[in-house]
């Protein structure tokens, strides 16, 4: 192999530690020819020599300021002037290295100096990092809640994958923030104090473990991604990168035409604010826009065939053959391996939605059919709410209470209570009435459970098989007769 | 313009803004140290490049021309200023070394 590839850690609290190893692996025969993300180190083989290194810190780029190609250019080769050749470089860290022995001048020549640009790049680290851990605690707590809560989370593999990042990622941020704040309070009294800057050579373990696995789980992210956007052919995934993409565009033409240009920092600014507005309205608009496009247009008409999946369609209940809309919506998880949803539509009819899912085992299954229920709790919560408040303040009696399995005789022995806990009362009242199982067996399977009082919403569980059915009377013998035959649905 | 942000210049400040009294680039402004000093003061890039970003940043220089990767800088009238304030400061320190080493030790224990 030409070349090599190393888990290792470069920042500006252990730069002369990294020299040393960098000049270990040159007499070894390994050149450093490229740091990624300041962790991933690729070497290219060379004859085995003895070289000297020197990492020196030059800031590149701010939040509003990018040093241009040419006056990087400049000072790669006034470097060279003085006998240093480039090898690369880690965000604002420049390595150059020599022959042993050759004569070169220092390339920093003032530690004063030194730590000064030293602590302006920890100090932009630092702002960053108080910037970004709030933002990631923030989406972990809403990320892991989900996880355990979700239906989606179960379903959605990238969320699997994505969301145990964050803690790490925060974890990452924390460890990278108390060094850089120890490193820069350290060396400005040892500055103070006339003595030499004072470096780490500590080997970070914990840094390098949590960044090689953060990698790995972010490639199996990239590669679930393109799996389930490509091979599933679900344009969700895709349609959600629209708003990362616009960023990723946005920031791009900032950063390559605003933030080197000769302008002033206060016309940069104003760039700045102008690209982000810009970026967040295209990404509504037109995140907003394919989505009605897509829920507009004609040609999704029974576009795929329908037959190799088990789910329901119009034409299975009545004798005639409508035409129908709907498609199928595929995702993939390692908890539930295939999973799809069918929203199927006639104008004449209505509609009809099935949600399959199988799962990796029987107890995700449950679990998902839980979370079903539990959703429909919620939504029956959120529904029911208000028109009880309406009652237990104004006394006006909602008919959708009624509808809803409530009479105002339940509602009259809970008039005493306060108004929080007597609006919870009767929300359990209508979970009560609403979600129940399917006692007279009727289905004859594993798990039944009628989510609303109709019985037009439905969650079934055969096996590892579990069904979210929507928009048919589901207490029918008839129709469920249909379905079963339809979707397999017998005891395995 | 910040002011305060360099109060009494260090070493290769110093230098730099000195040379910097004629226009000149990068690789220059190292040379001309080198000989103005005689090879006693050594500014290597790392430390000329950051200074010369932070000095044009603070309004200390100006950027006169940027041809061939080269860009080319002369000092500007508040690094004029920084520079005739250290001047000074190295004369009172040079005068307060000159009175030691004159004897004033005696002038001092007969202050009264």
């Amino acid at each position: 192999m030409n070349f090599k590839i190393e888990n290792k850690f470069l920042d500006i609290t252990n730069y002369p530690s990294i020299e040393r190893h960098l000049e270990k692996m040159a007499s070894k025969g390994w050149l450093i020819n490229k740091i990624i993300q300041g962790n991933i180190f690729i070497y290219k083989k060379i004859s085995p020599e003895r070289l000297e290194f020197s990492i020196t810190p030059y800031e590149i780029e701010t939040l509003f300021t990018k040093k241009s190609r040419e006056e990087l250019e400049e000072f790669n080769s006034v470097c060279e002037s003085v006998g240093w050749n480039y090898a690369t470089k880690s965000y604002d860290l420049h390595v150059y290295f020599k022959k042993q022995g050759a004569e070169a001048m220092d390339i920093q020549t003032d530690e004063e100096e030194e730590f000064r640009t030293l602590e302006f790049i920890g100090k932009k680290h630092i702002r960053s990092y108080y910037v970004l851990i709030p933002f990631l605690l923030f989406f972990s707590w809403l990320g892991l809640g989900s996880l355990f809560t979700s239906i989606s989370a179960l379903k959605n593999g990238l969320i699997q994958i994505i969301v145990p990042l964050l803690p790490a990622g925060i974890i990452l941020l924390i460890i990278h923030l108390f060094n850089i704040k120890r490193f820069l309070k350290i060396n400005r009294k040892n500055i103070e104090l006339g003595k030499s800057l004072e470096f780490s050579d500590s080997k970070f373990y914990i840094t390098r473990t949590i960044f090689a696995i953060t990698s790995i789980i972010l490639f199996l992210g990239i590669i679930h991604f393109l799996y389930v956007a490509i091979f599933l052919k679900n344009k969700f995934m895709l349609i959600g990168l629209i708003p990362t993409l616009i960023g990723i565009i946005g920031a791009t033409i900032y950063r390559i035409y605003i933030k080197p240009a000769k302008m002033k920092l206060k016309h940069k600014k104003i760039g700045f604010i102008v690209i982000l507005v810009a970026s967040t309205v295209l990404s509504i608009v037109l995140f907003v826009g394919v989505i009605l496009n897509i829920a507009i247009r004609d040609d999704n008409k029974h576009s795929q065939n329908i037959d190799s999946y088990k789910v329901l369609s119009i034409n299975d209940f009545i004798s005639d053959t409508l035409e129908e809309e709907g498609e199928i919506i595929e995702l993939a998880s390692i908890l539930i391996p295939k999973s799809y949803d069918y929203y199927s539509y006639s104008r004449g009819f209505g509609s009809i939605r099935t949600e399959y899912s199988k799962a990796l085992t029987e107890e995700i299954a449950s679990n998902l059919v839980d979370r079903y229920r539990s959703q429909a709790e919620n939504k029956l919560i959120r529904r029911n709410s208000r028109r009880l408040e309406l009652y237990f303040e104004e006394g006006i009696f909602d008919d959708y209470l009624l509808r809803s399995g409530l009479t105002k005789e339940d509602l009259s022995n809970l008039e005493g209570k306060e108004l929080k806990e007597a609006i919870k009362a009767a929300n359990n009242m209508i979970n009560e009435k609403s979600i129940v199982e399917d006692i007279e067996n009727l289905w004859n399977l594993d798990e039944v459970y009628f989510l609303n009082i109709e019985k037009d919403e439905i969650v079934i569980r055969n096996g590892k098989e579990v069904f979210y059915l929507e928009g048919l009377d589901f207490s029918d013998k008839e129709i469920i007769k249909i379905i079963k035959d339809k979707l397999n649905l017998y005891k395995k | 313009m910040d002011n305060k942000r360099i109060k009494a210049l260090t070493q290769p400040m110093f230098y730099i803004l000195l040379s910097l009294m004629e226009k000149r680039h990068g690789y220059e402004i190292m040379q001309y140290i080198d000989w103005l000093t005689e090879g006693r003061v050594k500014v290597g890039p790392g430390t000329l490049y950051s200074l010369l970003s932070r000095f044009e940043d603070d309004g200390y220089i100006q950027m006169v021309s940027d041809e061939n990767n080269k860009k080319t800088y002369l000092i500007s009238s508040l690094g004029k200023l920084a520079l005739d304030t250290e001047i000074e400061r190295l004369k009172l320190l040079l005068n307060d070394a000159s009175k030691v080493k004159g004897g004033s030790e005696d002038e001092f224990q007969n202050r009264e």
